[in-house]
């Protein structure tokens, strides 16, 4: 086993761990922090496959920002007790039909991947030297996908606002 | 195999082990002077000594302050979420020292060249919050809990304008990398000035500032520790060396803001006769970064603290709006003169 091999064992078992982790964990707090545990750990990964920009990001969006959020929301609508039950509150059917159902999805789309090994030109890629390249693909190759997704955001801010002045601020 | 594989993980392991054990002393040493530092200018602008008995004129006075931290008794609320209350620090500590690894001392000497460079630092330090509001949380304690969320409401809404204010930068020198960005401001703008940021892009400078003062939770945006309301804010439960790392990562960070002011807007190491004496590289970087830090402590010194609302009203409604102007017409001056620059 290479030390890369090795790397990507311990980063896949922290994912999977922080994972269950954080849907047994009975804390709603722990249970963020776990989930925080299994994104870093994701972005080492992204580390691992040279791919220095996709692992910051992965800090900056998801363990910097989305688990910030989440926390804040946490701190505000739990007043007295962080204790919540995760499990039994809304029975088992339904989230029993979410999980299996996306299960075979995402099993459907695991057995038709062949699982090819990166192509070798890859394996000379500076892990230093990506970003320009990325650039290139996402601003030139993938322009309209990429500005398509920004109009989305926008529009899902505009949205946020607008619920977040309510109704009463209609008017203006 | 197992011979071999211990062998890479040897020399793999060790030369990480040597960039983090150089990240946490730079951010020790920098952290600890800082604070000597703080307290002489501050003395200074109030008409007073400073702390003198310790060493010559006080120098060893922070020496002295954190043996003193280290062997205070470490207490715990008995309330405390006991494993949270001891990874907070941690938390906070952790993101100020790997912010430390990609920053350049001169043209060749950097720990991690890294393409991404400006963007690891503040991916890296969005996770301090995280670390605030655990510690205000896990203090069970209003005052933290309180203070913890401050901490995070500001940080997230001035990451915005931060980010945004340094744009500009990485549009102009078009590079991530910090090296490249103190590259491209080594072309001759008039005469014997040389095309430093501050002069193309004096407005990011100020939002860099401004945004950068509020990142770090100091005056005057130090809403989050409010001494007067807030007893302190998240770290009012902690003492001791726990304690001592909210202190450390909090001056660690100030000395990143103005390493990365000095490497983004002033040129970095650039100076007169750098060329003929490559050693002053580090010297010019240095006095510039310390140009930074004393603007930043007078500024303490000056300003009283601004209220909730006020900063939030002057994050989204003021420099929001005027680092995307900012950004707009650096790129419009791109698009229609890319020779200029």
């Amino acid at each position: 086993m290479s030390p890369d091999q090795l790397a990507f064992f311990i980063l896949s078992f922290m994912v999977i761990a922080s994972g269950l982790m954080f849907l047994v964990s009975k804390n709603i707090v722990h249970a963020v922090l776990y989930f925080l545990v299994a994104l870093l750990a994701t972005a080492g990964i992204f580390l691992q496959l040279k791919a220095p920009f996709l692992a910051a990001t992965q800090i900056l969006v998801y363990a910097g920002a989305i688990t910030v959020l989440i926390l804040f929301v946490v701190m505000l609508t739990i007043s007295k007790e962080p204790e919540v039950k995760v499990f039994g509150q809304t029975g088992i059917v339904g989230p029993a039909i979410a999980a299996v159902s996306f299960f075979a999805i995402m099993a459907a789309v695991v057995s038709r991947s062949t699982f090819t090994p990166l192509p070798a030109e890859t394996a000379g890629i500076d892990q230093a030297q990506t970003v320009a390249q990325l650039g290139m693909e996402l601003y030139v190759e993938y322009l309209l996908p990429f500005e398509i997704a920004a109009f989305l955001l926008l529009i899902a801010l505009v949205a946020a606002v607008y619920i977040a002045l309510g109704r009463g601020h209609d008017a203006t | 195999m197992i011979v071999e594989m211990s062998e890479l993980l040897v020399s793999v392991g060790w030369a990480i082990l040597i960039a983090l054990i150089l990240c946490i002393a730079v951010a020790t040493v920098a952290g600890v002077a800082l604070v000597y530092v703080e307290r002489k200018v501050l003395a200074d602008l109030q008409i007073r000594y400073g702390p003198m008995k310790v060493g010559f004129h006080g120098m060893l006075q922070t020496v002295a302050d954190v043996v003193k931290l280290i062997g205070k008794e470490d207490t715990v609320p008995r309330d405390a979420d006991k494993v949270l209350f001891w990874l907070a620090p941690i938390m906070v500590f952790i993101p100020a020292v790997l912010a430390f690894l990609v920053i350049p001392i001169n043209s060749d000497l950097v720990l991690l060249d890294w393409d991404i460079g400006v963007y690891w630092i503040f991916a890296i330090t969005t996770i301090t919050p995280v670390g605030l509001i655990v510690a205000g949380w896990s203090s069970y304690n209003k005052y933290s809990i309180l203070g913890g969320l401050r901490s995070a409401a500001q940080q997230i809404s001035y990451e915005v304008p931060l980010l945004l204010s340094v744009l500009g930068v990485i549009m102009l020198s078009s590079s991530l990398n910090l090296s490249d960005i103190v590259g491209a401001q080594q072309a001759t703008l008039i005469g014997p000035i040389h095309s430093w940021f501050i002069f193309l892009q004096p407005l990011g400078f100020i939002l860099y500032l401004i945004a950068g003062l509020a990142e770090l939770n100091r005056t005057p945006f130090d809403i989050p520790e409010a001494e007067s309301e807030l007893i302190s804010g998240y770290s009012t439960e902690y003492s001791g060396m726990k304690f001592g790392f909210f202190m450390l990562s909090e001056y660690a960070a100030i000395v990143v803001i103005a390493l990365l002011g000095a490497l983004m807007f002033l040129g970095g190491w650039d100076g007169p006769f750098v060329n003929e004496v490559p050693l002053l590289a580090p010297v010019w970087l240095l006095l510039k970064t310390s140009a930074l830090l004393y603007l930043i402590i007078w500024i303490r010194g000056t300003f009283p603290r601004v209220r909730i609302d006020q900063l939030m009203n002057l994050g989204w409604k003021v420099m929001l709006p005027l680092a995307l102007a900012n950004l707009m017409i650096t790129g419009l001056v791109l698009v229609i003169a890319p020779r200029v620059f």
